[in-house]
């Protein structure tokens, strides 16, 4: 079973905050719409971070408020209209902000584990 | 905020329907996408759709998180509550009504009261210092005040108490505007008018001594009413005529907003140098002098009173200068015998209105003043019956988890919007005729 493939390795919860980063990095490549988002991250990450719909969706509500992405109703590549989002200039920016504050964090917590 | 955040937060606030379509349809694309995928792993048809299903997860609770991500904090929220009392109150039409007149009634009848009150007896003029003002009349055998002969301004003149003096004399007429006939109040300045009551101007320039001699160039002031009126405020208005009884006056300027003239009640738009009233001639060009009020305004350091007794002790010499040539002997006595007044000159001119109404309107405005308690008390009573009726509402309301702070900010809220709504009622029955005969003086264009 498919499916079954996938309960083999547990993933892994996404860290609060993180998941605004990731929805921004995947939309630089071109813009795609909710579903895309979630298969694209799941792939990259090789099935260790599953991103749960219930936050997806607000979050992408929540960047789009914020003027960081745009949305667009398209017909996707299935034929299926879908909500398109694209990044913005603005979330651009961010992006590259949350990107640098992320690698500082990562370092930092990797020197605590190395020092151990 | 930034504008295009505004944007995307109005919309989903106006078009709430709309939006939340939309968010329907973009949460079923991603399962139905889901399931394609499914498919095409090899899946049943029906398997597919369960497990897409299933990984999603509650639809409506996505679907209430996005809601929460949407919402836009405290505008929304009073968005939502605004809704809800327009439709507690469209629910009883009796009360919104009632409850509105007793309003527009109570607060606009005092409001009228007030405005003629102010207008009579506490407005002062819109001109520099009008407490410097001093008003210099003739008295009559009856003890009303009369105007006196502009001559009598040359005697003034030489009175050190005073800075300036100002006669004029004030007429209706039609006025001639673009072809349209109006009938305007006017009035003839003497040429230092301007300089003596400080009045300023927006546009152009004022009327000096050197304008006020016969067989000067026409000209006219207007006032910014006038201006607004009928030369729809537009700048070019200087180097326009008016034309008044067969002369054309240029215009070459415009008072300064809020002046409407030096009497109460009666606006005066036009002004003119007084030499310049042809149409007020009785007898040809050779007319030296006309009836003038006069306002004088007093020198610095001087008090009213010493200004007062200072012009006072002019009177004989005033008299004598003034007398009209073509009186006969018996007119002659009776004009030397006159004596003089003068008062404070601070809001304008006004031969009866305030010695007549000043105190009945103390009165009528105290009358309006309890009527509008009485209108409070009712409408309390009215309210109080209101959510007497309504303490079901309340209990199921508190019963759903609502704070006593928000159902309080209801009833709040619906009573802003009765006394909204009855204050713009009040503004536009301008246009209502009843009301109107309410309301006929000149001070209710202020009310």
């Amino acid at each position: 079973m498919p499916a079954g493939r996938r309960l083999d390795k547990p993933s892994l919860d996404l860290l609060q905050g993180t998941l605004d980063l990731l929805i921004l990095r995947t939309l630089q490549t071109g813009s795609m719409h909710g579903w895309a988002i979630s298969e694209r991250i799941q792939q990259i990450t090789q099935n260790v971070l599953r991103v749960n719909q219930g936050s997806l969706y607000p979050a992408l509500h929540r960047l789009e408020h914020q003027d960081w992405i745009k949305a667009e109703w398209a017909t996707s590549e299935l034929g299926r209209r879908a909500r398109f989002y694209r990044l913005t200039a603005s979330g651009r920016k961010q992006l590259e902000k949350e990107a640098d504050e992320w690698a500082r964090l990562s370092m930092a917590i990797g020197r605590v584990l190395e020092m151990a | 905020m930034r504008w295009s955040n505004f944007r995307t937060r109005l919309r989903t606030l106006l078009f709430r329907h709309r939006a939340e379509s939309e968010l329907e349809d973009e949460l079923a694309a991603h399962i139905e996408l889901q399931f394609r995928k499914h498919l095409a792993e090899g899946m049943s048809e029906e398997e597919a759709r369960r497990r897409a299903r299933i990984e999603f997860g509650g639809v409506e609770c996505v679907r209430e998180e996005c809601r929460e991500a949407d919402r836009w904090g405290w505008i929304d929220t009073s968005a939502r509550n605004l809704k809800q009392c327009f439709r507690s109150l469209g629910k009883s039409p009796g009360f919104v009504i009632v409850s509105i007149l007793i309003l527009t009634v109570g607060i606009g009848s005092n409001l009228a009261v007030f405005s003629t009150m102010d207008a009579l007896l506490l407005r002062p003029l819109p001109v520099d210092r009008p407490e410097d003002l001093l008003k210099i009349s003739l008295v009559g055998n009856h003890g009303d005040l009369l105007e006196m002969p502009s001559t009598g301004l040359e005697v003034l003149e030489t009175n050190r108490a005073l800075r300036g003096v100002c006669g004029f004399d004030m007429s209706r007429s039609a006025v001639e505007i673009d072809g349209n006939m109006r009938s305007i109040g006017n009035t003839g300045f003497t040429g230092d008018c301007f300089e003596t009551l400080g009045l300023h101007l927006q546009l152009g320039r004022p009327i000096t001594p050197a304008d006020d001699h016969l067989g000067t160039a026409e000209i006219a002031v207007i006032t910014d009413s006038l201006w607004r009126g009928a030369f729809g405020g537009r700048p070019d208005v200087l180097g326009k005529t008016l034309k008044i009884g067969a002369e054309v006056y240029t215009i070459v300027g415009v008072t300064q907003k809020g002046f409407t003239g030096l009497i109460l009640a009666s606006p005066q738009e036009v002004m003119i140098p007084l030499m310049q009233r042809r149409n007020r001639l009785p007898n040809g060009n050779n007319q030296t002098w006309y009836w003038v009020s006069i306002l004088a305004r007093r020198a610095p350091g001087v008090s009213e009173a010493q200004a007062s007794a200072s012009v006072l002790a002019q009177r004989r010499e005033l008299l004598e200068h003034t007398v009209p040539h073509h009186y006969n002997a018996a007119d002659r006595k009776d004009y030397l015998l006159r004596k003089m007044a003068t008062m404070s000159g601070k809001s304008g001119i006004d031969y009866y209105l305030r010695n007549r109404f000043g105190e009945p309107l103390y009165a009528i405005f105290g009358i309006c003043a309890a009527l509008l308690l009485i209108a409070c008390v009712n409408l309390t009573s009215l309210l109080l019956a209101r959510s007497l009726n309504r303490r079901r509402e309340v209990s199921v309301r508190l019963a759903l988890g609502a704070k006593r702070s928000h159902i309080a900010g209801l009833f709040v809220l619906e009573n802003a919007a009765l006394l909204l709504t009855s204050q713009v009622v009040r503004f536009y029955s301008h246009t209502i005729c009843p009301v109107k005969l309410l309301c006929r003086s000149p001070f209710c264009a202020c009310v």
